[in-house]
């Protein structure tokens, strides 16, 4: 539920060149939610074969919540001689969702515009530079966590014991809750050109956030909790820039007209303070696993970064005998010379060697490259692979009308990221008994084989750790849609009493240009870890035919 | 200009009242908080009851069978074994095993330590709850504690103490582990405690064998005394338990139906309370089978129940051991047209043989199962293990075995053990393992009874003599993975380390590269 209070004060203030605006306003949210749950578990299924067979129930629960938030906002807006203006907000906000200390967050905000080609210096080039303004603006904003009560330390109801009815404490006190703070800094740059038939719009951004809230954050299970919902877990900068154009009938020819749109932008996002033990958990140990793949989480550096070994192709011999089966699993130096014992006997290549899972390798499987040449594949092989965030974003487009026609197509396009293709690797390890892509025919089947596609091996062997053979680069250029449009000449609906009607035809995501082998190469980005594509479903191909009418 | 300062005063004044706090103090409605909670004798009540209750989840229950029993020379690959199981079962131990995680047995730990640090307020708040009824409550408390520690020490040797509620996250978690004296120092302490003020029965059946007695704290101080080699004192509390005579063995025909179906039989000491409705014992219905799921996770090595490892049939000197030995069929039963040998202790509700041709009818169970933590029979164990150390009343040890044995074998002259068969140490320990593993196969003690054997002498030797049996040709992996000390205690799990830089992995768990 919602209530707002406001009021509004527009002073007449004689002298025109000077306009005020003055508002206050006064809000009150508050809201319920209950919820209800039963579980049952173990009915019949393909395991549990009898009908008959015992489900047992995990309980019933339910709960319900309530919220309050208030919050004071003034705006000011001021305007003198309509091309300084001056905008100017505050905003105090109360909520229940924080402790005695911080329930209140105050957040301030200024905003400025200057319209440079309004004034008189710049008329001598009003000719062809039609705008030109720069718009400073600073503020900061709050957010809070999405559940209540954590500043409670709370009691719940807990089944029973025996015929004993129990209630345990459930949550850790949040004592130290606070509002999440962002302060952006945004310059804004307007630019026209030819009376605003070019039209350039950019902007520089930074947000630096304060006391980040992380979800779901652990805590040594020695307390007898697993995690803690929420806390304020230390400082992220958010940099980045937009550039847009467009034009307004740029080329103007009869009944012709013919527009342009383009768009650039990127964004970096970087760890300032981070607290000591969530570091720890996103930079894991190396835990010699198939299929992972390392991240790194520096403060001071972005993230998306991908680390794994160098693949290099399939082992075509079990054997090394030197000269004819080169191509075996031994262990070389740095020219190329193979590693042998006392007697003579080559010294065979390794994986994790001296650990519980030490692994020989054999022909068929993958090669790794040794990086440090010691005979040995291990964490220290393991190279920089690219990063999961692109150089740059963007999009271009362009309108052509012709009477009543009209063509709109739109494109975007990603530079310059790396995505982990593990579906592909899902399809390709021949680790499971999961069906697998029909290049997995290709591998590795006897001595001699020359493959790029290792040799298939039921729940053993390292055919598929985290290496380069599964990251590719995710470019791609693709077609956002096609809009084709025709609207009935107004003359010929005054008859029937109709406004406007027109029909048109849309046809989106119409191709992809890109050498990525996965079905989508547009994966999101921007998560702490890498970029991983498992296969969802791919943008739909679609088309919608269509009629307008408006009475 | 008027206007402007009585517009701004107005927005002040709206200012003011926002900043009246108690509008945004709300408290939760389905559940309460902290300041609100221990004002009576029942909320008392109901947390006590909470630490039962959380003993019993099934993540815990889980624990205490896999730490308990899984790597031992009873457990072998039944049906349909998790992952994380069939690599411990196989000593492909990593850090990121499941199995490797002891936050649950916290959870127990920190339940009980809310429960022990706020229950003695509510005496002065409350008349009708008494000191007296406060310590009783106590003893249970300190000794469900206890016997959480007591797993966690002998699956992971150093593990954090901590006996402070956890209350809110100013608090830091960060606890390193105190050596295995240190915790069992403590756990002795509290134990003695428990001893002055636990009740020795309750108003029911149920509650005396679902709840913490006397006896079942002496039971659990027997337990730490065998394991910290102080056997006089583990036959000074075997005798106190032993000298009651509220408990009394089962006949041996009635062992799977009485005590492990029915449950809170009259040798039962401490038994976990589960309930068809609500609390489901799901692990014993996964692990071992029940009605509709006759083979479970697990089943009995084939080549220990017959060939010469077996402990039935087994060649003792001048006489054999176990040739007609009831829990061989009560407790193992073959797969019909398979070589595996499931377990049927738990599982099953009764047996009833064909007198005529031998033929066993089994017939399994369709209700929850308790779990039985302590029973009369181990104590007499026990205390032979700990006299057969002590070696000084050897005769008696093996009367007590006997004891246990007996009812169990019909043996047309009656005769039993005999001392004669068993006169070295050697003989002795090999003896009470055989009979431990004929007794109590299945119910969590096996590792346990197998690490005190290796213990005794710091070395892996005398455990991987029994349990390589169980591993088909030659066990070479798994013995090296088992050739320390180390690595018979179980690492520390990954997501533990990251979240509490204090802790130190097990050596033997140790990646490359780790300081």
């Amino acid at each position: 539920m919602l209530a707002e209070n406001s009021l509004n004060w527009q002073p007449k203030i004689f002298n025109p060149d000077h306009f005020l605006q003055v508002q206050g306003s006064f809000q009150i949210i508050t809201g319920n939610s209950a919820s209800q749950g039963m579980g049952v578990t173990n009915l019949p299924t393909g395991d549990i074969v009898d009908a008959s067979a015992y489900g047992y129930s995990t309980g019933i629960s339910s709960s319900r919540y309530a919220y309050r938030s208030n919050a004071l906002t003034f705006r000011g807006h001021y305007t003198y001689l309509n091309k300084y203006i001056l905008g100017v907000t505050f905003r105090r906000d109360g909520s229940t969702k924080f402790g005695e200390k911080y329930k209140y967050g105050n957040f301030p905000g200024i905003s400025a515009k200057w319209i440079i080609t309004d004034e008189s210096f710049m008329q001598p080039t009003k000719k062809w530079l039609s705008t030109l303004s720069i718009r400073p603006s600073w503020g900061i904003t709050g957010n809070q966590p999405s559940a209540e009560y954590l500043h409670f330390s709370r009691y719940s109801p807990y089944g029973s014991y025996i015929d004993m009815p129990a209630t345990r404490p459930t949550t850790l006190r949040l004592a130290d809750l606070r509002w999440e703070k962002s302060t952006s800094f945004n310059f804004g740059f307007d630019l026209g050109f030819l009376n605003d038939r070019f039209v350039f719009d950019l902007n520089l951004y930074n947000k630096h956030t304060e006391d980040l809230l992380f979800k779901d954050l652990q805590v040594p299970s020695s307390s007898g909790f697993s995690s803690v919902p929420v806390q304020n877990v230390g400082t992220m900068d958010n940099n980045g820039w937009e550039l847009y154009f467009y034009t307004n009938r740029a080329i103007k020819a009869k009944d012709f007209t013919i527009d342009f749109n383009f768009n650039l932008s990127n964004y970096i996002n970087t760890i300032g303070e981070l607290r000591d033990d969530i570091l720890a958990n996103y930079n894991a140990d190396y835990d010699y696993t198939n299929g992972t793949y390392l991240s790194r989480l520096q403060e001071g550096n972005s993230f998306g970064s991908i680390y794994g070994f160098k693949y290099k192709g399939v082992y075509q011999y079990n054997d090394y005998i030197p000269e004819v089966q080169e191509n075996a699993p031994v262990a070389r130096d740095e020219n190329g010379y193979v590693f042998t014992d006392e007697e003579g006997n080559p010294l065979p290549m390794y994986f994790a060697y001296g650990r519980s899972n030490a692994y020989q390798f054999r022909g068929g499987d993958a090669i790794y490259e040794d990086i440090n040449k010691d005979g040995n594949i291990d964490e220290l092989d393991i190279v920089y692979l690219g990063n999961s965030n692109p150089k740059v974003n963007g999009g271009f487009g362009s309108t052509i009308r012709y009477k009543n026609f009209s063509l709109t197509a739109f494109f975007n396009f990603r530079y310059g990221n790396k995505i982990v293709n593990m579906a592909r690797m899902n399809a390709e390890n021949m680790y499971y008994l999961n069906n697998q892509s029909v290049s997995v025919n290709w591998r590795w089947r006897k001595d001699g084989d020359v493959t790029e596609m290792p040799r298939a091996l039921y729940n053993y062997g390292y055919n598929w750790l985290g290496s380069d053979r599964y990251v590719e680069d995710g470019s791609f250029l693709r077609m956002k849609y096609l809009t084709f449009n025709y609207t009935i000449p107004k003359a010929k609906l005054d008859k029937l009493r109709l406004q406007q009607v027109s029909f048109y035809c849309t046809i989106n995501n119409l191709w992809v240009l890109s050498k990525y082998t996965g079905v989508d190469p547009e994966v999101g980005y921007g998560s702490f870890g890498v970029s991983v594509d498992n296969s969802p479903t791919p943008r739909s191909k679609d088309a919608t035919l269509g009629i307008s009418v408006t009475f | 200009m008027k206007k402007l300062i009585y517009i701004l005063s107005i927005t002040g004044l709206i200012f003011v009242s926002s900043g009246c706090t108690d509008w945004l103090d709300i408290k939760p409605e389905s559940e309460i908080v902290l300041d609100d909670f221990w004002q009576n004798e029942s909320q008392v009540n109901q947390v006590l009851a909470a630490c039962y209750r959380s003993v019993t989840e099934g993540q815990v229950m889980s624990r205490m069978l896999v730490w308990g029993e899984l790597r031992s020379d009873n457990v072998t690959y039944g049906r349909n074994m998790p992952t994380d199981m069939y690599k411990m079962l196989n000593v492909d131990i990593s850090a990121d095993n499941g199995y490797c995680r002891w936050g649950d047995f916290y959870t127990v730990i920190d339940n009980c330590n809310n429960f022990l640090h706020y229950a003695p307020g509510v005496v002065e708040l409350n008349a009708n709850f008494t000191e007296s009824k406060l310590h009783a409550m106590e003893a249970e408390g300190l000794t469900l504690r206890a016997l959480m520690y007591f797993y966690l020490v002998r699956t992971f040797e150093k593990v954090p103490w901590v006996e402070e509620p956890s209350i809110d996250d100013a608090q830091d978690y960060r606890i390193p582990q105190s050596s295995e004296d240190v915790i069992l120092d403590h756990l002795v302490n509290d134990l003695q405690t428990a001893l002055k003020y636990s009740r020795d029965n309750y108003e029911t059946n149920t509650y005396t064998k679902g709840r913490i007695t006397t006896n079942a704290v002496r039971a659990l101080l027997a337990d730490i005394y065998l394991w910290r080699e102080e056997y006089a004192k583990c036959v000074e509390m075997c005798d106190l338990i032993m000298n009651n005579t509220d408990l009394e063995l089962e006949t041996g025909e009635n062992v799977i139906s009485r005590v492990f179906y029915q449950g809170n039989s009259k040798e039962s000491i401490f038994e976990l309370q589960f309930d068809d409705d609500l609390m489901f014992n799901w692990v014993v219905r996964d692990f071992f089978g029940a009605y509709g799921n006759e083979a479970g996770q697990w089943s009995f090595p084939g080549i220990l129940v017959t060939g010469k490892f077996s402990p039935f049939n087994f060649n003792a000197g001048s006489s054999k051991e176990s040739t007609e030995d009831l829990r061989e069929k009560d407790f193992l039963r073959q797969e019909t047209g398979g070589d595996r040998y499931y377990v049927f202790k738990y599982a099953g509700a009764q047996r009833q043989e064909n007198a005529t041709t031998k033929v066993s009818s089994y017939y399994y169970r369709n209700v929850t199962a308790n779990w039985i933590v302590y029973r009369l029979s181990e104590i007499y164990l026990m205390k032979a293990e700990a006299l057969i150390q002590l070696g000084t009343n050897t005769t008696e040890a093996v009367g007590l075995i006997n004891t246990v044995y007996m009812r169990s074998n019909i043996e047309e002259d009656e005769r039993g053990l005999t001392a004669d068969n068993y006169t070295s140490k050697l003989k002795l320990d090999e003896l009470y393992m055989r009979e431990r593993q004929r007794e109590l196969m299945f119910e969590g003690k096996r590792w346990f009874d197998l690490m005190r054997l290796s213990r005794r002498v710091d070395s892996p030797a005398p455990l991987m003599s029994y349990v390589s049996k169980k591993f088909t040709g030659g066990a070479s992996s798994q013995s090296t993975k088992m050739s320390v000390m180390d690595a018979l205690y179980l690492p520390v799990h990954t997501d533990e380390l990251k979240a509490n830089s204090a802790l130190v992995q097990n050596e033997f768990y140790k990646v490359n590269g780790e300081e």
